[in-house]
């Protein structure tokens, strides 16, 4: 079955006589424009409450995901991140491309809208809905380290997820999280 | 004609052959005053005729044609030149010049550079230095260019005679023609590939995914050939990952 390429041309009509912004995708017909900041300082003010807008923000975007997949069956790592990456971009959330480490299987989430800690929740919620429902899988997230300009995020089951969360807010590095958790699984 | 005749045009047809298989190298001009007892002929003059054009463009079309006391052989050649006339003449003797001229000026300029000796002059020679090396063809050894390349590679030689080291397609081709093939450069075998047993589970290089196209309705007007699937699938691969579990 053939990838249907989600169409990028007059995607965006910003509408400044009007104060309005039109994405002409499927799913949305009308958007509002926010600096990354003050989407940050939003999550940051809900606390824990933030898990139903980060999943409400996930069903959409898997949506367009899946509508960019168009059914393609148990498609490779690459078609899934051009998916979601495109998803992504098309709301200004940045993109996102897959790496392996071993079996451990890590989202990179390039130019996200903020990477402090206060956004971390927000980010392995979204993430981990977005490929669980693109894939059907059922995953969870967990940062797994910050850089500058992105985060790692591990996709595993709850409790290593639970593991990689608790080592990486202790401050030790992504990279030995990993070793430590396949170095277990090994065993 | 008789068989004087055809043997000196053999002999300078075959003289023409053997310089257009010379490298095209600068000429040294040849000095042709110690040479020339005959007048040229009008003709052989045409193509010098822009030249006077150029330099006198004022002047009328009539004074384009050649002039007179140039071409007259009645008094000596020497006193009567004048000088731009002797500084054009050499021009007209240059090897390159007369290889481009049809057989019928040739004849008439080879006869005012030689008079007509069997053997070659050796102050043609001793001017032409890059060409000494390519032996000049006399009446009793009249022989083919390729008899010679024959001769040159059964001696031992690399590239034929009169061609540089980068006339590799020439080369090539006239080494095919002689029958024989040239040196190859030594081909060191490759070193057999190490064969490696993978173990998918217990594997910890690292592998990256970006987000790339699918390859399907890109390579599929490009090619007809079936396109290989993915080497794993990101369920697959997720698969994997979510079984992992902590230590303890």
């Amino acid at each position: 079955m053939a990838t249907r390429l989600h169409p990028l041309a007059s995607a965006v009509t910003v509408d400044l006589s009007h104060g309005r912004i039109e994405l002409q995708t499927p799913s949305l017909a009308r958007a509002v424009a926010v600096p990354a900041a003050w989407l940050a300082r939003a999550v940051a003010a809900l606390g824990d409450g933030v898990d139903p807008l980060a999943k409400s923000l996930a069903e959409s975007i898997a949506k367009d995901a899946a509508i960019i997949l168009d059914g393609t069956n148990d498609p490779a790592p690459e078609e899934v991140a051009y998916a979601i990456a495109l998803a992504f971009g098309q709301r200004g959330l940045g993109i996102a491309a897959f790496e392996r480490f071993g079996d451990a299987l890590t989202l990179l989430w390039n130019f996200p809208p903020a990477t402090d800690a206060s956004f971390h929740r927000f980010a392995a919620t979204l993430v981990g809905q977005v490929v669980t429902d693109v894939t059907g899988v059922p995953t969870q997230a967990a940062v797994l380290s910050t850089q500058s300009d992105g985060l790692t995020l591990f996709l595993g089951a709850a409790a290593a997820c639970a593991f990689v969360r608790e080592r990486a807010n202790r401050g030790e590095a992504g990279p030995q999280i990993l070793a430590t958790l396949l170095g277990g699984a090994s065993a | 004609m008789s068989s004087e005749v055809i043997a000196r045009l053999e002999t300078l047809l075959d003289r023409v052959v053997t310089r257009r298989a010379q490298p095209r190298v600068a000429p040294a001009p040849v000095i042709v005053a110690a040479t020339a007892p005959k007048p040229i002929a009008p003709e052989a003059l045409r193509p010098e005729a822009p030249r006077f054009e150029a330099r006198r463009p004022e002047g009328p079309v009539e004074a384009r044609k050649p002039e007179a006391p140039v071409e007259k052989p009645a008094a000596p050649a020497a006193e009567l030149r004048k000088p731009e006339a002797a500084v054009e003449r050499p021009s007209l003797a240059e090897p390159r010049a007369f290889l481009e001229l049809p057989v019928e000026p040739t004849l008439v300029a080879r006869r005012a550079i030689e008079p007509l000796s069997t053997a070659p002059d050796p102050a043609a020679e001793s001017s032409q230095a890059p060409q000494k090396s390519v032996p000049l063809p006399g009446p009793a050894r009249v022989s083919r260019p390729d008899d010679r390349i024959a001769a040159s590679f059964a001696a031992g030689a690399s590239v034929s005679p009169g061609l540089g080291e980068d006339d590799a397609d020439h080369v090539e081709t006239l080494a095919f023609r002689v029958g024989r093939a040239l040196p190859r450069p030594l081909q060191v075998p490759a070193p057999p590939l190490p064969v490696v047993t993978r173990d998918e589970s217990g594997e910890r290089r690292s592998e990256r995914f970006s987000p790339a196209l699918p390859a399907t309705p890109v390579a599929a007007p490009v090619s007809a050939a079936p396109v290989a699937p993915a080497a794993a699938s990101l369920r697959s691969l997720l698969q994997r990952s979510v079984a992992l579990r902590p230590r303890g």
